[in-house]
Parts: structure tokens; sequence; C-alpha cells
């Protein structure tokens, strides 16, 4: 298997250095090396890819300010000459932190990492339910039986034809977990199942009756899941 | 990706260098290229900063010079980069980072042609190579 991957820095011999390393490891597809978050965006919202080498502090919009306005989240590993973001790192949830200059080997260790990761989500992924907590105790739920997911301060609702689940938990980290072939984010507060929309109109979209917004900025990739004939 | 043998100068820091292309010299030399066509410019912009007399740009840019002294095997002036950096954070006072920056400049000034005799060395290795 080879992963997508896409480099974000500002800094050429930075670039050049992570372009080779990624050369070297064999099993990387390199998509896009850019040298802002803006360039890198455009390239992002429309296409999906496994790893993320994002530096932080960069002219313009920094690494963070990129992963705010992601709608998926893929593999992030932060290459920077600075140890001062592990907290961001770590509310970002990111999956390894890389201080230039770094080796070959601690960039080796950094894919296995991720992609021992990748497995495991890999392995969830082919499973058809998952567990929530709710009201004291663990729910299963059939990620079929999901409409849509709604943030609601620092609680969610999962939506079902019947009834909601609410959980403690960010739509940040929801996100994550869900199986992107089915979910999708549509707006800061709604993630919806791509199977169950029954209508979109302008900037909205309806599910069971309920009318989710959909944020400008999405509206293409909405379009561009879903199959128009 | 051939690998070739190749010591580096003993004034750079070969063991890190060593880790950082494991024998490929091809790479090195790329890297080494775009640091003597790169750090001349980069320096320029620092220097500009500076006498606007503005702490912020100055730091930012020492923060995007630093690493790329690393990469050509000068860990020493990556260090003092660092403090400088540092120093910029905890003042917005110009003259109290005078001394750092111009000693950094002045290593860097000494260490340039070191770079660049460097790269002569790897272009003409890789040649005999080839």
């Amino acid at each position: 298997m080879k992963f997508k991957c896409v480099i974000v820095d500002d800094e050429p011999m930075a670039r050049s250095f992570l372009e080779r390393y990624c050369e070297k490891q064999g099993n990387m597809e390199m998509m896009g090396s850019f040298s802002d978050a803006e360039t890198a965006f455009n390239y992002l919202r429309y296409n999906e890819i496994d790893i993320l080498f994002l530096d932080v502090e960069m002219p313009g919009e920094n690494g963070f300010g990129l992963l705010d306005k992601l709608l998926y989240m893929p593999k992030v590993i932060l290459t920077t000459s600075k140890t001062d973001y592990a907290f961001d790192a770590f509310q970002y949830n990111v999956s390894d932190y890389l201080k230039k200059p770094f080796s070959f080997n601690r960039f080796q260790e950094s894919i296995n990492k991720v992609t021992e990761a990748n497995n495991k989500v890999t392995d969830e992924a082919t499973k058809e339910d998952f567990f929530i907590k709710t009201e004291g105790k663990f729910i299963r739920l059939n990620y079929q039986d999901i409409l849509y997911i709604e943030s609601v301060g620092d609680y969610v609702k999962y939506f079902t034809d019947s009834k909601f689940y609410l959980t403690h938990s960010t739509l940040k980290a929801v996100e994550e977990k869900m199986k992107t072939k089915y979910f999708m984010k549509v707006h800061r507060s709604y993630i919806v199942n791509l199977n169950k929309i029954k209508d979109i109109q302008d900037n909205s979209i309806v599910i069971n009756g309920k009318v989710i917004p959909i944020s400008k900025s999405m509206k293409p990739e909405v379009m561009g899941r879903i199959t128009v004939v | 990706m051939n690998n070739i043998p190749f010591s580096f100068d003993k004034r750079l820091d070969s063991e890190f260098l060593q880790s950082m292309y494991e024998g490929d010299m091809e790479h090195a030399t790329t890297i080494f290229s775009m640091f003597v066509d790169m750090a001349p410019g980069f320096v320029k912009d620092i220097d500009e900063s500076f006498a606007l007399g503005t702490i912020e740009p100055v730091r930012s840019q020492v923060h995007k010079l630093k690493p790329t002294f690393s990469f050509v095997g000068l860990t020493q002036l990556a260090k003092k980069a660092e403090v400088l950096e540092e120093r910029c954070k905890e003042t917005s006072d110009i003259s109290d980072i005078k001394d750092l920056y111009n000693e950094l400049k002045s290593n860097y000034a000494q260490s340039f042609p070191i770079i660049e005799k460097e790269l002569e060395r790897l272009k003409n290795q890789i040649n005999e190579c080839v």
C-alpha cells in the first residue's frame, strides 16, 4: 500500500529533505509539496490524503490554521524547529512531532508509528458498528443507523431514526473515528451520513426532515461526493 | 540513488551530516547548493528588518534560517540562532539583540566560504563517481 502524502513548509531545504526521505521510504506517494498553508488548503479541500507533513510557523496562515479549516483529518506529522507546540500538537491529535532537522531514521520511526496506527484504523473501519458512552453506559451503534451527528457545546448528539444519543466529545474527535466513506463534515456543527441525504437545496441538506446547513466552503466537496446523474 | 563515500570538512558537524545524508551525496549537493544560493538572501532580509528596528520580523526570519544552518552541518550556528530567536521573544528593544546578531553574522560570514568549498568538493566527488 502506498500512502498519499503532502508537505507544507515554507522553507525549501526542509521540503527537499522531506521529499527525499519520502522517496527513500518507498511506500509514499508525494501528492504535493507546498510553501504555504493557503495553497495547500486549495489542494487538500478537494483531495483526500493519508499523511500531512506540516510546518507550524509559516508566513500567512500557520499550520494549525490549516488544520482548523480541513474537513477531514489526515495523519498529521508536525515538522518544526521548535518544541513549543507540544500542547497544540496534543490538542490537534497529531500523530508525531519531528523537530527539524531530523535524520532519515527518525523519519522512518515516525512513518512506522503512523502506518501502524493506520492499520488499526483500517481494521476498525471494516467493522459495521462502534460503541459510544452515554448515560453512564456503553451503547453499540451501527454506522448505517446514524443519520447525522450534531455538535452541542462539549457534547455531540448521534441521531438515528428513532432517537438521539448524547455523549461527551467534540465533532473533531468524532470525525476522525467515523468512516469517511459514509460520513462527511458539512458544517462546523454537523457530520452527515451521505447515504441518508434526502435532498440538497442551496446551502442545506435534508435528512429525515431535519434541515442541516452546509458551509459555503464545503458545498463543492459535498457535490463532489454525491452521484449526480 | 547510489551512496558515495565522502568525508565532510572537520569544521562542520560531520557526524550529524552523515546521519542526515547517510551517503546520499546527491542530496547533500542539492542542499549545500540551495544554502549557497539562498542563505545570503535570508541574511540580507534579516539585516533589513534589523535596520528597521522591529523585533518580530527579525525573530521570524532567524527562525527560518536556523534549521538551514543545521542542514549544512553548521550546528553551532543553529544553536546561536536559537538563542537569538529566544532573546527576540523576551525583548522589544532591538539594541538588546544587537550583540547576539552581530556575533551570528560574523560566524556566518566565516562559515559561508567553508560551505562553498564543500559544495565544490561534493560536486567533484559526484563527477568522479559518474
